[in-house]
C-alpha cells in the first residue's frame, strides 16, 4: 500500500526461503516499522480480514472494529480490508511478507487457514505469524435435514458405519475445518478414508441451502451459523463435536456417541512477523480490555460463541498441534498427496474437456475458413456494426499503449498513483496526437485529485 | 382476504417507517452512492456496503438497512451508464448492456438507451419488491428443491445462450468461450484443495474474480481499440439528439422489459446464480424470441431492455434467501447477514417474524429506492449523454485511469492490475482477429459453477450420470437444453441450406 522499495526490514528469525520470496512479493513494501517508536499508534489500524465480506473472520475483524472503537480501546482508528481468496492463503502471504515488521496491520483468521495452507502446500504457514491470541472457539455441529430419518446420532452413525457410500456430506471448502471433522469422524467410526463422500460449498449460504433442501444426507458447520435453522425446524443438529456438553447441554457430543473425536473452530489474530515487544504488549492490552468489555460478552453470547483465550506462547503451542492434527488427517482423506480427495471426477476432468472443446472448435475454425474462405471475419467490423469502416488498429500503436500501461503500473509501485497518474494521462494523450495538451494535462492533475479524494477519503480505499 | 389485509397493514406500517425523514434521508444517500458506485469499474455494491458498514454503528438497523438497500438497487442502475456510452461497464453485471447499448450510442441514440435502462431497471427493482413482499417464504421453499443436478441443468442452458452472441462465425465463439472457461479454471479447485494453472503466483490462487474478467476484458480492451485506431475511425460517434422513447420504442420494450424481470428476478432467488448471468440468459432469450435476429449487435433496444430488467430483478431476488431464510444468495446480501449479525439480529427464518419492523421498512424502503433511482437518473441521462463530448484522448485515459483504480481497489493488490491489463490485450488481440469477447465473460462467470455442480451432483450419486435424468426438474431444464441446442442447429441448417440455393440461383 505504501510507496517504497524497501526491502522488509531483515529480522534474525525470519524464515530464510520465505523471505527470498517476502522481498519477491513485496513489490510495495512496508516501510514504517523504523518509525515507530514510543509514539505507537500514530495513525489509523488495520485488521485484514483474509476472506471476502460476509465470512466468519470478516465478521470477527468488523465485531473487533466495532468493540474497540465503542469502548474507546485505541486513540486512533480501525478499518477493516478484505483480502479473499484461497482459504486466506492470500492474506496470510501479504501479513507475513508485504505487511512484515508493519506494527499497524493484524489479522483475524482461525483454524480453515491452518488446514488449507497445508492443502494447497502454501509458502507461508500461520506459525510463520505472531500469533497474538486465540479470541473465540465455535462449536462444530453435525446435522441432518428435518425430513431425515435420523433422529438421533446414535441412528445416524449406525446408518454411516453400514453403508458410508450412501452418506453425502456437505461443509466448507475441501481442506477446511468442516472437512477435517468429517475425515475424523470416519476414522474413528473405522469407515474407510475414499468411501467419506464429501460436497464442498463455497460459503455458508450455499451450504445451508443444500442441507435444508434434503440435497444431502448430513452436513458441518459451525453452531452460530446453523442454530438459527435448527431454531426454524429446518434442520435438526444431532451433535456436537466439543470436549463436553456446552450452553443449555441439551445436545449431546459425539464422544457420548463413543467416538473419541473433539474439534471445534477458533478463531485469533495474529500480528506479522517483527514486531518490536511494545507493539506487541500495545496489541495485548487492547485485546485483554477488548475481552474483557460488556459488548464483546454479549456478542459473543447472542452469536453462540465462546470465549477461547489463549496468550501468545500457548496460542503459539496449540497452532504447532493443530498443524500436526491436520497434516495427518488432510493425508488420510488424501487431501495432501496424490489423489485429490473423494469425487468421481478429479480436478483434472474438467481442464481436460475444456482443452479437448476448444481444439474441436480449432479445428471447425480451421475448416470454415478453408471451405468458406469469404467468410472470414475482417478485423475492426467483427460484432458492432456494418456501417461505415475507419482505418483498421495498427499493431504499433497497439503495443505502444501496452508499453506505457505497462510503465504505469511499475511507476504505481514505484512512486505512488499521485505521480504516476497525471504523467500516464499526459503521455496517453501524445500518443493519441492530442492537439490540445495544456488543457490534457490540467484535466490530467485534476482527475488525479479528483479520483485520490474519492478512493483515499471517501471510500478509505488506499492508493499506491 | 385476512391475509391480505394483514399484508397491507404491514406495508401500511413499513411505509410509515421508510417515509419519515430520516429514513428518506438515507434512502436518498443510499441510491445517490449507489449510482456513483456502480457507475465507477470494480467496485460494487459488497464492497461499498462493506466500507460504509462501520460508519453506520451509530445508526439504528432500520436507517443502516434502508441506506443498504439503496446502495444495492443503486449500483444496478449505475452500471449500465458506461456501458452504453462508453462500451465500459461499470461491473460485471452491466457488461450485456455493452452489446446493445454502445451501438445505440453510436448511432446517436444514447439519450433513448439511457432511458430505456433506467425504467427497465426501476420495472425489474418494483417488480421483484413485489414478488419479495408476497412470496418470499414460498418461494425460498421451492428454490431449496434446486440442488447440484438442478444447478448444473441450468448452467448447460445458460452455455447454450452463446449461440445468441457468435456474430458470425460459430467456431470463433466456440473458441472464445472455451478462453474463459479455461481462465475460470485458475486457482485453487474448491472440492481438492488443489491449485490449478497458478505457476505459483501468488495473486492467482483465488482465480480470476469475474469483476476484474469485467474490467480487462471490456474497459480495458476497449481502451486498447481506441489507442490502437487512428482518429476519425470507426469509434466517432453520432451526435445524441433525443433523450426519451417514442411510443414505437416503448412498444419493442414492454415485453422483454416483462421477460428480463421474471428471469432476473428467479436467477436472483436462486443461490449463486447471480445477476450476471441473469442478464446473460435474458440477452440470449431475447435474441431467440427477436422478430429480426440480424439487428442483433447493431443496436437492438430489445436486447438492452431485457438485461437492464433482469439485473436489477435479481438484486431484489437475492433478498430472498437472505429474508425468508437467513442465507445468502449473493456477495452483496453476505456482507448484508453479517451486518444483520452486528446489529443483534438474528438471521434465520425467524427474521420475518421477531423483527417485523425492520423487514417491512426495508420493503417499503426498496419501493422508495425505486422512484428515487428513477427520478434521479432520468434527469441525470441529459448530464451523462454530454461525456460524449470529451476529446477521445482524455476519455481513453481517464476509462484506463478509473479501470487501474477500480482493479486495484478490489483487492489493494498490484497483481490484480496486471491481471486486467493482460485481459485487456488478450481481448483487444482477440477482437483484431474477429473474435468475439462477450463469450470469454460468459466462460468466466459460468466455469465454476458449471464444474462444481457437475461434481458435486456426481459425489451426490456415486459417479452415476443419470442423477441429471431421474431428477425431475433436472430432466426438464435438461429437456429445454436439447430442445434449445436441436433447434439452433435446424435453424442454422435451414439458413445455410437457403443460403446455398440463393447463390445456386444467382450462378
Amino acid at each position: 500500500m505504501e510507496a517504497g522499495l524497501e526491502a522488509p526490514p531483515a529480522t534474525p528469525q525470519a524464515v530464510t526461503r520465505r523471505a527470498a520470496l517476502a522481498g519477491g512479493l513485496a513489490l510495495a513494501a512496508a516501510p514504517m516499522a523504523a518509525g515507530a517508536a514510543s509514539d505507537f499508534p500514530s495513525r489509523p489500524l488495520v485488521i485484514l480480514a483474509p476472506a471476502n465480506p460476509g465470512g466468519g473472520w470478516d465478521q470477527l475483524a468488523r465485531l473487533m472494529q466495532r468493540v474497540i472503537a465503542e469502548e474507546g480501546l485505541s486513540p486512533k482508528p480501525i478499518e477493516v480490508i478484505n483480502r479473499g481468496g484461497a482459504g486466506g492463503a492470500i492474506g496470510l502471504a501479504e501479513l507475513v511478507s508485504r505487511r512484515h515488521g508493519d506494527p499497524y496491520t493484524i489479522m483475524a483468521a482461525g483454524s480453515v487457514m491452518v488446514g488449507s495452507t497445508i492443502a494447497q502446500n502454501s509458502p507461508f504457514r500461520v506459525t510463520d505469524t505472531d500469533p497474538l491470541a486465540r479470541l473465540i472457539i465455535e462449536h462444530l455441529i453435525v446435522a441432518v435435514p428435518a425430513t431425515s430419518p435420523y433422529q438421533t446420532i446414535d441412528e445416524f452413525l449406525a446408518a454411516f458405519r453400514e453403508n458410508p457410500g450412501e452418506v453425502t456430506w456437505c461443509g466448507g471448502s475441501a481442506g477446511g475445518v468442516d472437512h477435517i471433522l468429517v475425515g475424523l469422524i470416519g476414522e474413528a467410526a473405522g469407515v474407510p478414508a475414499d468411501a467419506v463422500r464429501y460436497v464442498a460449498y463455497s460459503g455458508g449460504g450455499e451450504a445451508s441451502a443444500a442441507i435444508m433442501g434434503g440435497q444431502v444426507t448430513a452436513g458441518v458447520a459451525g453452531y452460530s451459523e446453523w442454530r438459527g435453522l435448527a431454531e426454524a425446524g429446518r434442520i435438526r443438529i444431532l451433535a456436537s463435536a466439543a470436549a463436553e456438553r456446552f450452553g443449555d447441554r441439551a445436545l449431546p457430543t459425539l464422544r457420548e456417541a463413543g467416538l473419541n473425536v473433539v474439534l471445534e473452530n477458533w478463531r485469533g489474530v495474529f500480528a506479522p512477523p517483527g514486531l518490536k515487544e511494545h507493539e506487541i504488549a500495545w496489541w495485548m492490552s487492547v485485546l485483554e480490555r477488548m475481552r474483557a468489555s460488556d459488548l464483546w460478552r454479549q456478542y459473543l453470547a447472542r452469536n453462540g460463541w465462546e470465549d477461547g483465550f489463549l496468550a501468545r506462547g500457548a496460542f503459539r503451542d496449540f497452532i504447532v498441534a493443530e498443524e500436526a492434527l491436520n497434516t495427518r488427517t488432510l493425508a488420510r482423506l488424501g487431501i495432501v498427496g496424490s489423489s485429490g480427495g473423494y469425487s468421481p471426477v478429479g480436478p483434472w476432468a474438467f481442464p481436460t474437456a475444456i482443452g479437448v472443446a476448444a481444439a474441436a472448435a480449432g479445428a471447425a475454425l480451421v475448416v470454415e475458413r478453408v471451405r468458406r474462405p469469404e467468410a472470414v471475419v475482417a478485423p475492426a467490423a467483427s460484432e458492432e456494426d456494418d456501417g461505415p469502416q475507419g482505418p483498421p488498429p495498427t499493431w504499433g500503436r497497439f503495443l505502444a499503449g501496452a508499453a506505457l500501461a505497462l510503465a504505469y503500473i511499475a511507476a504505481l509501485g514505484l512512486v505512488g498513483f499521485v505521480v504516476a497518474t497525471p504523467v500516464f494521462v499526459v503521455a496517453l494523450c501524445l500518443l493519441m496526437r492530442s492537439r490540445t495538451l495544456v488543457w490534457d494535462a490540467a484535466v490530467a492533475v485534476a482527475l488525479t485529485g479528483a479520483v485520490w479524494l474519492l478512493f483515499t477519503k471517501l471510500l478509505s480505499v488506499h492508493l499506491p | 382476504m385476512s391475509g391480505f389485509a394483514a399484508l397491507a397493514g404491514d406495508l401500511q406500517a413499513g411505509f410509515a417507517v421508510a417515509l419519515t425523514p430520516d429514513k428518506l434521508m438515507f434512502g436518498v444517500l443510499g441510491v445517490v452512492l449507489g449510482t456513483a458506485v456502480g457507475v465507477l469499474p470494480g467496485l460494487g455494491p459488497a464492497v461499498a456496503i462493506s466500507i460504509l458498514l462501520p460508519l453506520t454503528f451509530g445508526l439504528d438497523p432500520t436507517s443502516a438497512f434502508i441506506l443498504f438497500g439503496g446502495i444495492y438497487y443503486g449500483t444496478q442502475y449505475g452500471g449500465s451508464t458506461t456501458s452504453i456510452l462508453i462500451n465500459t461497464p461499470g461491473d460485471a453485471g452491466s457488461s450485456v448492456s455493452t452489446f446493445e447499448g454502445y451501438p445505440m450510442a453510436r448511432q446517436g441514440r444514447g439519450g433513448v438507451a439511457l432511458a430505456t435502462a433506467a425504467i427497465g431497471s426501476f420495472i425489474g427493482g418494483t417488480f421483484a419488491t413485489v414478488m419479495l413482499m408476497l412470496v418470499a417464504t414460498s418461494l425460498a421453499a421451492i428454490s431449496l428443491f434446486f440442488g447440484p443436478p438442478e444447478y448444473f441443468a441450468l448452467m448447460l442452458l445458460a452455455l447454450t445462450m452463446v449461440a445468441a452472441m457468435s456474430g458470425k462465425s460459430a467456431a470463433r465463439a466456440a473458441l472464445a468461450l472455451c478462453l474463459g472457461l479455461g481462465l475460470a479454471m485458475i486457482g485453487i479447485d474448491l472440492q481438492s484443495g488443489k491449485a490449478r494453472f497458478t505457476f505459483g503466483i501468488a495473486e492467482l490462487y483465488g482465480g480470476i474474480d469475474v469483476a476484474l474478467g469485467a474490467i480487462g476484458l471490456f474497459a480495458i480492451g476497449e481502451a486498447l481499440w481506441s489507442i490502437a485506431t487512428p482518429a476519425g475511425g470507426p469509434s466517432e460517434r453520432l451526435p445524441t439528439n433525443r433523450l426519451w422513447l417514442t411510443l414505437d420504442e416503448w412498444r419493442r420494450c414492454f415485453v422483454p422489459w416483462v421477460r428480463g424481470t421474471i428471469v432476473g428476478f428467479f436467477s436472483g432467488v436462486l443461490p449463486g446464480s447471480g445477476a450476471t448471468l441473469a442478464t446473460f440468459m435474458s440477452y440470449g432469450i431475447e435474441k431467440r424470441f427477436a422478430r429480426d435476429p440480424k439487428s442483433f449487435g447493431k443496436g437492438a433496444i430489445e436486447g438492452l431492455a431485457a438485461p437492464e430488467a433482469a439485473n436489477n430483478a435479481a438484486a431484489g431476488g437475492s433478498m430472498v434467501p437472505l429474508l425468508a431464510l437467513g442465507i445468502p444468495g449473493s456477495a452483496t446480501t453476505a456482507v448484508m447477514l453479517v451486518a444483520f449479525q452486528l446489529y443483534g439480529l438474528q438471521p434465520g427464518p425467524s427474521l420475518l417474524e421477531n423483527n417485523k419492523d425492520l423487514v417491512w421498512g426495508l420493503i417499503a424502503s426498496l419501493y422508495v429506492a425505486n422512484v428515487l433511482l428513477v427520478i434521479l437518473n432520468l434527469p441525470l441521462v441529459g448530464v451523462w449523454v454530454q461525456l460524449l463530448k470529451v476529446p477521445r484522448s482524455l476519455l481513453t485515459a481517464i476509462i484506463l485511469v478509473f479501470a487501474t483504480v477500480g482493479a486495484y481497489s478490489l483487492q489493494g493488490s498490484l497483481g490484480d492490475v496486471v491481471i486486467v491489463w493482460l485481459l485487456g490485450c488478450a481481448a483487444f488481440v482477440l477482437r483484431r482477429y474477429g473474435f468475439p469477447i462477450a463469450p470469454v465473460l460468459l466462460g468466466l462467470v459460468l466455469g465454476p459453477l458449471l464444474e462444481q455442480e457437475l461434481r458435486r451432483a456426481l459425489a451426490m450419486s456415486s459417479g452415476d450420470p443419470t442423477i441429471f435424468v431421474t431428477r425431475p426438474i433436472a430432466a426438464t431444464v435438461m429437456a429445454v437444453v436439447f430442445l434449445s441446442v436441436a433447434t439452433t442447429i435446424a435453424s442454422q441448417l435451414r439458413a445455410r441450406r437457403a443460403e446455398a440455393a440463393a447463390e445456386g440461383q444467382a450462378s
